[in-house]
């Protein structure tokens, strides 16, 4: 798995070097605000991402796919059996959904001008809040359910108690 | 009420200082040893963990520096806090159980004890050491000049302390700082951690709630102001833009498992099956917590643009001014209150793990064990290492800034490119080598204090830090390959297959 991960990264690091041969289209971390001072402005949505979307995607997509494999790296080789696959690659299927949905309400914003409010906010931002935010707190529900499956067992349990045992008999040798 | 705004204030930090003293004196009667000081005897419940561990987390960044950059940037900073559910949840999949396994048969008492039994080298540990002791002194100068600098601008605001100086104001701060820390030591620290947790929570959901009453219309109609402005600032990726909100989002998703102040609290909870309460408790709080930080920056900017408020002097003041402007006292009060006990509890949990640094990985590194009746030692650094920062602070403060500019280079992005292939990877994988940990760590420590010292600009608006760690990670993961490894201690393995 660690080859996968090495792997991503390298690509990741390989595509920001790729995007510094094209140069930086104006604007494209933003510039001062024309009115007020302590603030600063995109300005022109597409224009500052020119040449620079699959760039950008392949960063943005990244590092939601680096987030669960590092969560996966955690759990102990022996442990990760299918059930643990199928509940992280769901949860991860899900978070990825949210994820592509803000961009493609982005995406339409971009090209229409227009976009409709969702919960308070503009729609790519509310799958941002609500649909990223919210879904990836499903991994941490599959820390709970699968605690003593995956993370704890009772075998890693006998093993950590052996380990104490053991410790202690050393001490008590010494 | 509105006619007792500053005593109210005055009153919320006052008691807060009161409770920091009291929390000190009964921890004192709890700290028996060296472990008890640092590692809290490995006995804290699970609730305190949890809130400890998001409390930790939040300084007065979260207060202050948070709400400014939405102001600012819009959304590019929100993603800080998007991804704390993953990152919270990388932390414990990745740490927690290896952890506190670790310190339970290792004995271990701190981090670099940690890398120095994982790789078998006392060099490891030696530079985890050295890590944390510059990024300590970075963390603890700004957290103590932040200290200071809000208790002056309360107090100067009364009749009975106008005018009151800086020096003044650090040595109250400090007083109270240092009564507590070298007290309690860390059961101090998560204690008032603890008060802080509970306090940002209550605060998060009541500035929310008055953030969404200051505008007409509420979210939706500061969403429009904004939308109407510059559609990026509301859009996902902020007016900062979709690079900048991506290495945000990776350096601040993947990057908080390779925070020290908040890792080492993995090691104190009592059984490693509390780490599934502490989990969704520590998430639950960021989060309720991180409105606060999110919804004061939007509406700020809406204000400001529908000529509702006057501009900002800076985008710092947002959650200063809008308390001042838009919330109750007694709510001003009490986030005043907790913005300082953000700053205390976080610049206590750096002077802990500085002080282990000092007195307990130092010696062990360089003459191979540990000084004798370390617990006086460790109080006596504790003092130490806050009056040099405080010294270090306020000389930066009326000198050259170069300095404190050069360990300002020590935010978040140093520790996770230093720490987080080192520790998070390194207990995962049984083939990470001694070398790859010394190179990856001397290698993120000479890219950040060069992109500071030399000004570097990196492209597209991404933080360093971002670049730092994925550089860090390739290089160790990438020498690990190259290296023959070498075969782990039967009992170093043993907790890697857990």
């Amino acid at each position: 798995m660690m080859k996968w991960i090495f792997g991503v990264l390298v690509i990741m690091a390989a595509t920001i070097v790729v995007a510094m041969f094209g140069g930086a289209p104006d604007m494209v971390s933003g510039g001062p605000h024309p009115e007020y001072a302590g603030m600063s402005i995109g300005g022109d949505s597409a224009a500052r991402l020119e040449g620079l979307w699959i760039e950008g995607l392949i960063l943005y997509f990244a590092t939601f796919l680096m987030a669960p494999a590092f969560m996966a790296f955690g759990v102990a080789e022996h442990n990760r059996n299918k059930t643990f696959w199928t509940m992280m690659g769901g949860v991860t299927a899900l978070n990825l959904v949210f994820a592509t949905l803000l961009i493609v309400f982005y995406v339409d914003f971009l090209n229409t001008g227009e976009t409709f409010m969702l919960l308070g906010f503009p729609a790519p931002t509310a799958m941002m809040l609500y649909g990223c935010w919210g879904t990836a707190a499903l991994y941490t529900a599959i820390y709970i359910a699968g605690f003593n499956k995956f993370i704890f067992t009772p075998e890693d349990e006998k093993t950590f108690e052996a380990l104490i045992a053991a410790k202690s008999a050393e001490k008590t040798e010494a | 009420m509105e006619a007792f705004r500053e005593p109210i204030i005055l009153a919320c930090i006052g008691v807060y200082f009161v409770i920091c003293i009291l929390v000190g004196i009964w921890a004192m009667r709890k700290t028996h040893s060296a472990s008890d000081f640092f590692i809290a005897g490995k006995g804290l419940g699970p609730v305190v963990v949890g809130l400890a561990v998001f409390s930790s987390t939040l300084s007065g960044f979260g207060f202050v520096g948070g709400p400014g950059l939405v102001y600012n940037m819009g959304m590019t900073s929100v993603w800080m806090v998007i991804v704390s559910t993953l990152g919270y949840a990388i932390v414990f999949y990745m740490l927690a159980k290896r952890m506190r396994v670790m310190a339970e048969i290792r004995d271990s008492i701190s981090l670099p004890d940690i890398v120095a039994a994982r790789y078998s080298s006392k060099a490891a540990g030696g530079w985890m050491a050295v890590v944390v002791i510059l990024g300590v002194l970075g963390y603890l100068a700004t957290q103590i000049l932040a200290m200071s600098t809000v208790l002056q601008s309360i107090l100067g605001n009364t009749e009975m302390f106008e005018g009151i100086s800086l020096i003044t104001c650090a040595v109250i701060s400090v007083s109270v700082l240092i009564f507590y820390a070298v007290t309690g030591g860390i059961l101090a620290s998560v204690y008032t951690d603890l008060v802080q947790g509970l306090i940002m929570m209550v605060c998060g959901l009541l500035v929310v709630v008055a953030a969404a009453m200051a505008v007409d219309g509420g979210f939706t109609a500061a969403s429009s102001s904004l939308l109407a402005d510059d559609p990026e600032a509301i859009m996902p990726f902020g007016s900062g833009g979709m690079f900048a909100a991506v290495a945000w989002a990776f350096m601040f998703g993947v990057g908080i498992a390779g925070q020290p102040h908040l890792i080492t609290k993995l090691m104190m909870n009592r059984t490693v099956k509390d780490t599934k309460v502490i989990l969704p408790l520590s998430i639950a709080g960021y989060a309720v917590a991180a409105m606060l930080w999110i919804s004061v920056g939007l509406v700020m900017r809406a204000l400001v643009l529908q000529g509702n408020h006057d501009p900002l002097g800076l985008p710092d003041d947002a959650a200063p001014e809008f308390l001042t402007a838009y919330a109750n006292p007694l709510l001003a009060g009490v986030v005043f209150a907790g913005l300082f006990a953000a700053i205390m509890s976080t610049a206590d949990g750096f002077l802990n793990i500085g002080a282990a640094a000092i007195i307990h990985d130092l010696p062990k590194a360089i003459r191979g064990k540990p000084l004798k009746n370390e617990l006086w030692w460790a109080r006596v650094a504790t003092v130490l290492l806050c009056l040099f920062a405080t010294g270090f602070a306020l000389y930066a403060r009326y000198n050259s800034g170069e300095l404190v500019a050069l360990l300002g280079a020590f935010g978040w992005g140093t520790f996770a490119a230093a720490i987080f292939p080192v520790v998070a990877l390194g207990l995962n994988w049984k083939r990470a080598t001694a070398n790859a940990a010394i190179f990856a760590i001397i290698l993120s420590l000479v890219f950040n204090f060069s992109v500071k010292l030399f000004g570097i600009a990196m492209p597209f608006g991404m933080d360093g830090g971002f670049i730092s760690m994925l550089i860090s990670m390739i290089a160790f993961i990438g020498i690990s390959y190259i290296e023959k490894p070498k075969p782990l201690q039967k009992d170093i393995e043993a907790i890697m297959d857990l």
